[in-house]
């Protein structure tokens, strides 16, 4: 019951970015094939139900989870990337009216599948929680700092966007994904915050000290630095296009490496995510 | 006087502050740290001497990142006190930028008057605390003792009597030793014989994690027991200004546990700081959206 609505998340999710992508392809069509109005419209309502239906799964598969490991679903690689692909969603469907997130939809869905297929293949196994982290600061540590991924990933689909398209896309698509890259670290920045202040509140509590040096801490806050530092040169210094473009890339980088390379190359603090 | 204020003030003079401190941050993750001057010497042959001459091997006490950072205090002072005038507008940007500047002073006065250290009780016998400075590395004896008097652990499922399993790393590293004295430490580290990093599973519902829980004693001068402590993981306990960590304990004979001892003055600063700067994110957030809306 449980993996089948895993299964079925990843199976909406999938679908979704295939329709969207047929759909897109077709509104793209200028001479050739005429195509039905009714189609697209067909493709594109299908595709929104899809994705809704991904994500209402998703949100099953980890409250059911929840239940039966009795913890936060966001201990262990595995249960941390479910989360932040279902955090990645929710991003984008609060956010999708007031920041007109429409084109992020294709490579969201896709994203989104993929990102589950490869949760699939890790130690899916259910695990006792530690006793350190048996804390209610696991959960509004780790979700924040969930939310903020998951803003900053589509602001990094929107910057990538840009960079691709920059040269040949007129001026007003390339200037609303410029626009929408910065709302994104914009509306992340206040969640990074919290996720490593509450971060080092809880490693107080914990371990006895709220700042260690450890790799995961620092590439955590080297990652605050670089979104800091975005929002620093855009705002005083009119940091605009591909400039800022490529900062937001590095800080992206920046996410990865301390989501995921960290934990492959160091041995520190956090070695259990 | 006004040249060096503008600098201060300058957005490059910041950026490249971060941008070096960033470097120096993260070269302490790749260069091991605090290791003695050979061990560098094996690793990275003449270089090695270098690195550690220039304190490249314990960065993150060194003058390099403490000069840089403050310097990077007086520039966000400057900063936040030009934000002073317009304050109505920029709520966010002084919040934040006042918040990091109280951060950094709780971390100054706590690596100054900071101090931590160890204390390794067996069980019965009452033992000397002994700190050192954060800075430093001056001993202070503390004007009283402590001892373990009784350590249990409990599970909240049935046994599962399976060594490290469970414990976080770092934090409390349960051991059976044949023998009922301390283990070996290696640079304030348990070093645990080789079969003990064999893991058993521990299947959930059946089995949970180990949950330790020490009673502490505390004598003065004159032997009295003053106080009676209890210490678990993630539930640390103060006493006469100084907080008490569960670092380790023996899993077999429950005789014997390692506290870690901490005394930091700044932390109220510190999460002064911190509250500072979150609402200083939100505010700027919310103005941000309403002045240039997408």
């Amino acid at each position: 019951m449980n993996l089948s609505f895993f299964n079925l998340a990843l199976a909406g999710y999938l679908l979704a970015g295939i329709f969207y992508f047929i759909q897109d392809v077709f509104s793209r069509q200028k001479t050739g094939i005429p195509i039905l109005p009714g189609k697209k419209q067909l493709f594109a309502k299908s595709a929104a139900i899809l994705l809704s239906m991904g994500f209402i799964f998703h949100t099953l598969y980890i409250i059911i989870r929840w239940q039966k490991s009795g913890h936060f679903p966001a201990v262990g690689m595995y249960e941390a990337l479910v989360f932040s692909l279902w955090a990645v969603a929710l991003v984008y469907f609060i956010l999708k009216k007031a920041y007109q997130l429409e084109f992020l939809k294709i490579p969201l869905s896709l994203l989104a599948a993929i990102g589950l297929a490869y949760a699939s293949t890790l130690d899916q196994s259910l695990k006792p929680l530690l006793p350190a982290l048996k804390s209610n600061w696991l959960i509004i540590h780790v979700s924040s700092y969930c939310l903020s991924y998951g803003a900053l990933l589509l602001s990094f689909i929107s910057s990538a966007m840009y960079l691709l398209f920059s040269p040949k896309k007129n001026a007003s698509t390339t200037d609303r994904l410029d626009s929408l890259s910065y709302k994104l670290v914009l509306f992340a920045f206040p969640f990074l915050t919290l996720g490593l202040t509450t971060g080092a509140v809880w490693a107080k509590k914990a371990w006895g000290s709220y700042w260690s040096w450890d790799p995961k801490e620092t590439f955590a806050l080297t990652t605050w630095l670089v979104y800091a530092l975005y929002l620093h040169l855009r705002l005083t210094k009119n940091w605009q296009g591909r400039k800022s473009a490529l900062l937001n890339l590095i800080g992206f980088f920046c996410v990865l490496f301390t989501f995921f390379g960290v934990n492959y190359l160091f041995k520190g603090l956090h070695s259990y995510l | 006087m006004r040249k060096i204020i503008n600098l201060l003030a300058s957005v490059k003079f910041a950026v490249t502050l971060l941008v070096l401190i960033i470097l120096f941050g993260v070269s302490g993750t790749i260069i091991p740290q605090g290791l003695d001057s050979s061990h560098y010497s094996r690793i990275y042959g003449p270089a090695g001497d270098i690195l550690f001459k220039l304190k490249l091997t314990d960065v993150y006490r060194s003058p390099w990142l403490i000069g840089l950072l403050s310097l990077l205090w007086l520039s966000l002072l400057v900063c936040a006190k030009g934000r002073l005038k317009s304050w109505k507008k920029q709520t966010g940007s002084l919040l934040t930028h006042l918040g990091l500047l109280i951060i950094l002073l709780g971390a100054l006065i706590n690596t100054l008057l900071g101090e931590s250290g160890f204390v390794s009780l067996p069980k019965g016998d009452d033992q000397a605390i002994f700190l050192t400075g954060n800075s430093g590395y001056r001993f202070k004896k503390l004007g009283f003792r402590a001892s373990l008097d009784e350590l249990s652990i409990s599970q909240e499922g049935n046994a599962c009597l399976s060594g490290r399993q469970g414990l976080a790393l770092n934090i409390a590293k349960a051991i059976s030793r044949p023998d009922p004295s301390p283990p070996p430490l290696v640079k304030g580290r348990i070093s645990y014989p080789q079969e003990q990093n064999k893991n058993l599973t521990c299947p959930i519902g059946q089995k949970q994690p180990l949950a330790p829980e020490g009673r502490i004693n505390f004598f003065d001068s004159t032997n009295r027991i003053i106080a009676v402590k209890t210490i678990k993981i993630n539930q640390p306990f103060s006493f006469k200004g100084y907080t008490f960590y569960l670092e380790n304990y023996e899993l077999r004979y429950l005789n014997w546990v390692e506290l870690k001892v901490t005394n930091d003055p700044g932390i109220p600063l510190v999460y002064a700081g911190f509250i500072f700067l979150n609402l200083g994110a939100i505010a700027i957030v919310i103005t941000k959206n309403k002045n240039k809306p997408l």
